[in-house]
């Protein structure tokens, strides 16, 4: 009788193979939530006047607390200040999507990713009709990539870390650590 | 081909693909209309003009890649780099020439990175 076995390294290798595949699709899926949500962050005011859009969900923090110290930051820093948070939320989204989808620096974008979800879910968690779980599988999710290091997936961290290890400049070792 | 021509030949034929779809989508609105056609559900919209302008830029940076001609690589990644300049200058304002929005700046930024960093350290490892 003859029995048929996969070698324990073949194993090793396929399960490899669909790791890389799902943190690929991981990556993707986030860069492509951030691409579509950097979308209705508007200029000039981003919804200060008409108060909706950005700055709607972020008054949210204030009228539904989620957490002290954060809603305190909000009302006395962020809100006055409003139109440069604008800015800088529309920036660090953009710049989410266009690196995760490259797949370039990838796990310092994922720890922006954390950050940012996190934020956002210090926004809104409390609001009416939101899904929290929506929230937390975001933060999780940028912590699989970072973990994983899913850059190095069909990523262009896998293409230019053979040049940056090869690099003596500054430049190199930090993109290494970033990816 | 290398890998690295192959990544920027990669990066170049998105930007090209995007540039075509969004011509198609986008027809029938103004040459400069200031809402562009979106590119599936993505975000990403572009009008007439910004979709003639990604898909051209896209075509010079895979004409860089396959012909191993990195100044055509770094030209269309300074394209793109001023098209995400385009974005933050003209994004909700009347008038905005290419029809972009913030999702058009995260796809302008990642194409002018990609292209810029493939190149640069291509250049770096000759």
């Amino acid at each position: 009788m003859s029995v048929t076995r996969t070698s324990p390294v073949g194993l090793a290798g396929e399960a490899n193979q669909a790791g890389g595949v799902a943190f690929f699709v991981t990556r993707i899926v986030l860069a492509l939530l951030w691409i579509q949500n950097s979308g209705w962050k508007t200029p000039p005011d981003f919804g200060q006047s008409a108060e909706a859009g950005l700055y709607k969900f972020t008054r949210f923090a204030v009228e539904h607390e989620v957490f002290a110290p954060y809603a305190f930051v909000v009302r006395e820093l962020i809100l006055p200040n409003f139109i440069i948070f604008g800015w800088l939320v529309l920036i660090v989204e953009a710049s989410l999507g266009a690196f995760l989808l490259l797949g370039l620096a990838t796990r310092l974008w994922a720890l922006v990713g954390v950050a940012q979800s996190l934020a956002i879910a210090l926004s809104v968690l409390n609001a009416p009709g939101e899904w929290s779980w929506a929230y937390y599988l975001m933060i999780a999710a940028h912590l699989a990539i970072f973990a994983a290091a899913a850059g190095r997936y069909w990523g262009l961290d896998a293409v230019l870390r053979p040049s940056w290890e090869r690099s003596d400049s500054r430049l190199a070792r930090l993109l290494l650590k970033a990816s | 081909m290398d890998v690295m021509r192959r990544a920027q030949a990669a990066v170049a034929i998105v930007a090209l693909i995007a540039g075509v779809v969004s011509l198609i989508v986008s027809l029938g609105l103004p040459l400069t209309a200031p809402r562009g056609g979106a590119l599936g559900g993505t975000g990403i919209t572009f009008n007439l003009l910004g979709a003639a302008l990604v898909s051209v830029l896209g075509l010079i940076a895979l004409a860089g890649a396959l012909l191993r001609r990195r100044p055509l690589v770094l030209a269309a990644a300074a394209g793109f780099a001023l098209i995400a300049v385009q974005v933050l200058l003209q994004f909700g304002r009347s008038t905005n020439l290419l029809g972009t929005r913030g999702s058009s700046l995260s796809f302008a930024l990642g194409a002018a990175a990609g292209l810029g960093a493939l190149a640069l350290w291509a250049r770096r490892d000759v």
